[in-house]
């Protein structure tokens, strides 16, 4: 026994490997959970109040359960600055936040007509909020999409950002994360495209709600102005039964249900400053598929999909769009919806007598996928798919009038989002520079740009 | 044949060393000053930490058995191998530093966010510690058993940033000036084969196994310049906001966010790489001090080492910002001096000895 005991103490590693143990294993049994210390966020919002920002935190509780159950709570702080409002948030929450499983930020409308990138610059680099999360514009508050997007998940299982994150597949076809943000502000037409969702409310819900959170926040307000911070917590009150109502739908709305009375405006009435919590789901996300466009940091235009149809013609992995046309070649007039099934790009950039030139060849295989109208007479065969130089004419006018339009509201808010500016920076890049200097920098590129597209139909 | 590497072992030593402050911090600072023409910088000074190799063969084939110490004392005197041996001791402690400091800062962001900075040192110091005590052979074989799962990891690392999307980078952006002036601005990021040339004579040279050296040093330098490739091919203009390049590789991409934190495969890979450099910049700086205090053993070069380590990182890396300007301020002159001077010097001592050999033959 003696001997081992020797052999052991003779060898220093294991020693302090003893050492290390005999100190830091009773410090790890004893010391409490990490969910008691850090909340996980897994949304994150920033609304901006006249002076005052609000930041708006949904939070994931982790609790035992036989059946997996995710408990969602928006909690909020107020301050003068970000920082401050997210200190404010995390006292109501009673834990840190914990903002890199954030998977959704959202901004309010409001705040982006200033620089969004200063606010969201304190979050991405001190807070440690992830370059992966989804960014979203509102038209509204943050804190009400967030609330909304509880029943959201509770009712049906989506989330904010894969709501979002269709939009981004199919509609915007660019990646719309915070990093994406990022890319086209430091590009050098200081451009991005960012996803944008309303919260509507049906009748009286949603002035309900903000008169009765303006009543908790009532004295909160005036406090945190003067720099108080005795919040008093008040989160965690979403109801199991929130969010089962029957929701009003549009034909392209998510929307939710006004369920959650009991969920309820939750927690304590007594409203420190800041700090408002619960979840009172009035309000209803709807999703019309529109995106944002932001010129350094600043929303220029909210676009709507036609628009983004029109900016993505150029856009190879954008499909699916559907085409309608009018049309009488087969004897009466119909309406003919053709969707865009495959798409084959050419592009050359060059400079005509100093004029840059950006020619691209669009080879679009179409389908026709509805005809309406009465088309009894008429026999849906593989002939009837094929395209006729007419409708074929009317295709190119819609399309080459799509992209005029879209092609208009970027150059009207001098925002290039197609990489143009790249395009021609990588292929003409002696001229493209000259040129800059003669019109005085990148931002007005784009109106100087002479677009010639020459659209190929075929019948897919 | 006691405590000698073999050359597999001694190429598995290079590639680490070759890895050592450039998977990091390296590509997101050098974006920041000359964009994405870091690349070619970063092939020109692998170009010249390359022609080393082929320098460090024929001096360990020209003096077999001595050491570093014993051929600098022949030809420069005891006072220029001192002087030669005091320099790379600090090249050492400070490239130990810097890999401490950006192995913490990285892991306090990611995981251990409300560590204390002892944490840190109880890891890594003991083990670092126990490694140089137990020579250059044990740590050399440890490093073997896992060259394999550090090279899984860094090639995963790699190859799941393929899948996202990844566009050319716009090269020939900064003016060449900038781009040559980088050389010596991130000279001290360079310059890693030095620490072979301090244990020259551990190694049980075979002149058939040359080739083992020339691959690992062409595997490292080929990671790396693939690592900043697709880096920048990923993040183009927003390279600079991020300073975990190997680790962002994973993350940052909606693709993955389904799988949530895959980035622990970056973290594991660094973890023990980084351990596995701090092993070899520790061992290194004893060496020198052996080197310069030969009547000290090996354990007083380890207590020095700690207690420089421990008051030189209270200094400076109490502000992480003060060590990584002096990374492109100050320290880029013992970089020139060990990384661009030293291997010229080894090479003139080369062919020194040859013709004297040929003249006594």
């Amino acid at each position: 026994m003696k001997k081992p005991i020797k052999k052991y103490f003779s060898n220093p590693i294991l020693l302090i490997f003893l050492l290390v143990i005999i100190f830091f294993t009773p410090q790890a049994l004893f010391s409490p959970g990490q969910n008691r210390d850090v909340g996980v966020v897994i949304g994150v919002g920033i609304d901006r109040n006249d002076d005052e920002y609000e930041v708006s935190l949904l939070t994931f509780i982790p609790t035992a359960q036989q059946s997996f159950e995710q408990m969602n709570s928006v909690i909020s702080g107020k301050g003068d600055t970000v920082a401050k409002a997210l200190y404010n948030a995390q006292i109501a929450m009673g834990r840190n936040a914990g903002l890199s499983h954030a998977k959704t930020t959202v901004v309010n409308q409001d705040l982006m007509q200033e620089d969004v990138a200063k606010y969201i610059d304190y979050l991405s680099r001190v807070a440690s909020l992830s370059e992966n999360t989804v960014f979203i514009c509102t038209d509204k508050s943050a804190k009400e999409l967030l609330q909304a997007s509880t029943s959201l998940v509770s009712s049906v299982g989506l989330q904010l950002e894969q709501v979002i994150g269709y939009n981004a597949k199919n509609l915007y076809v660019t990646d719309t994360s915070l990093e994406a943000f990022y890319k086209g502000y430091y590009s050098n037409a200081n451009s991005s495209l960012i996803g944008f969702l309303s919260v509507v409310c049906d009748e009286g819900e949603c002035q309900e709600e903000a008169s009765m959170s303006k009543q908790m926040e009532g004295p909160a307000s005036s406090e945190s102005k003067s720099g108080g911070n005795n919040i008093a917590s008040n989160g965690g009150g979403q109801g199991s039964k929130a969010g089962t109502g029957s929701g009003s739908s549009t034909t392209n709305s998510v929307s939710e249900g006004s369920g959650g009375s009991e969920g309820g405006s939750g927690g304590g009435s007594s409203g420190g400053s800041g700090g408002s919590g619960g979840g009172s789901e009035g309000g209803k996300i709807l999703n019309e598929g529109k995106a944002v466009l932001i010129k350094n940091g600043k929303l220029m235009e909210v676009l709507s999909v036609d628009q983004l149809n029109g900016i993505n013609l150029l856009n190879i992995e954008s499909l699916n769009q559907i085409i309608t046309i009018e049309d009488d070649s087969f004897g009466k007039p119909f309406k003919l919806s053709y969707r865009i099934k495959n798409k084959r790009i050419n592009t050359v950039t060059h400079f005509e007598n100093g004029i840059p030139v950006y020619a691209a060849q669009l080879i679009l295989g179409m389908e026709l996928t509805e005809i309406e109208g009465e088309h009894e007479e008429l026999k849906i065969n593989t002939e009837f798919s094929d395209i006729t130089p007419s409708i074929r004419k009317k295709l190119d006018y819609q399309l080459k009038n799509q992209f005029t339009n879209a092609l208009s509201t970027l150059r009207k808010n001098n925002s290039d989002v197609i990489g143009i500016n790249e395009a021609f920076f990588t292929f003409n890049r002696k001229q493209y520079l000259k040129f800059l200097e003669q019109i005085g920098g990148p931002d007005k590129f784009l109106n100087f740009v002479n677009f010639k597209l020459n659209f190929i139909i075929e019948s897919d | 044949m006691k405590d000698k590497i073999s050359m597999r072992q001694a190429g598995i030593i290079i590639l680490f060393v070759i890895f050592s402050n450039k998977i990091l911090l390296l590509p997101g600072l050098m974006y920041d000053y000359i964009k994405a023409d870091a690349l070619f910088a970063v092939f020109m000074l692998f170009l010249i930490e390359f022609l080393a190799v082929p320098i460090f063969l024929k001096l360990k084939s020209t003096f077999p058995e001595l050491s570093l110490k014993e051929i600098l004392s022949k030809y420069l005197t005891k006072v220029g191998a001192d002087l030669i041996y005091i320099i790379a001791a600090v090249f050492m402690i400070f490239k130990a530093l810097l890999t401490f400091s950006i192995v913490y800062v990285y892991f306090k962001e990611q995981i251990y966010q409300s560590e204390v900075i002892w944490f840190a040192f109880i890891t890594f110091i003991p083990i670092v510690n126990h490694a140089v005590l137990s020579g250059i052979k044990p740590t050399a074989r440890t490093m073997e058993i896992f060259l394999g799962a550090i090279l899984i990891g860094f090639i995963f690392c790699l190859s799941v940033s393929v899948f996202t999307h990844i566009s050319m980078p716009y090269f020939f952006v900064s003016e060449a000036k900038d781009v040559f002036f980088s050389l010596y601005k991130y000279a001290f990021t360079f310059g890693d084969f030095l620490f072979i040339f301090l244990i020259i004579d551990r190694l049980d040279y075979q002149k058939k196994e040359e080739k083992r050296i020339y691959f690992y040093t062409l595997l490292g330098m080929i990671l790396v310049l693939v690592l900043f490739y697709l880096f920048y091919g990923k993040y183009q203009l927003t390279a600079f906001m991020h300073n975990n390049a190997l680790a962002d590789l994973l993350v940052f991409s909606v693709q993955f966010n389904a799988i949530g934190r895959l980035d622990i495969v970056a973290m594991l890979t660094i973890m023990i790489l980084s351990l596995f450099q701090l092993e070899l910049f520790c061992y290194g700086f004893c060496e020198c001090f052996s080197g310069l205090i030969p009547k000290l053993n090996k354990k007083y070069a380890i207590i020095v080492f700690d207690i420089l380590f421990l008051l030189l990182y209270y200094v400076f890396i109490g502000k992480y910002e003060i060590m990584v300007n002096s990374t492109v301020t100050w320290l880029p002159v013992l970089g020139v001096v060990l990384g661009y001077a030293f291997p010229i010097l080894c090479f003139v001592i080369t062919l020194l000895q040859r013709r004297k050999n040929e003249k006594t033959d």
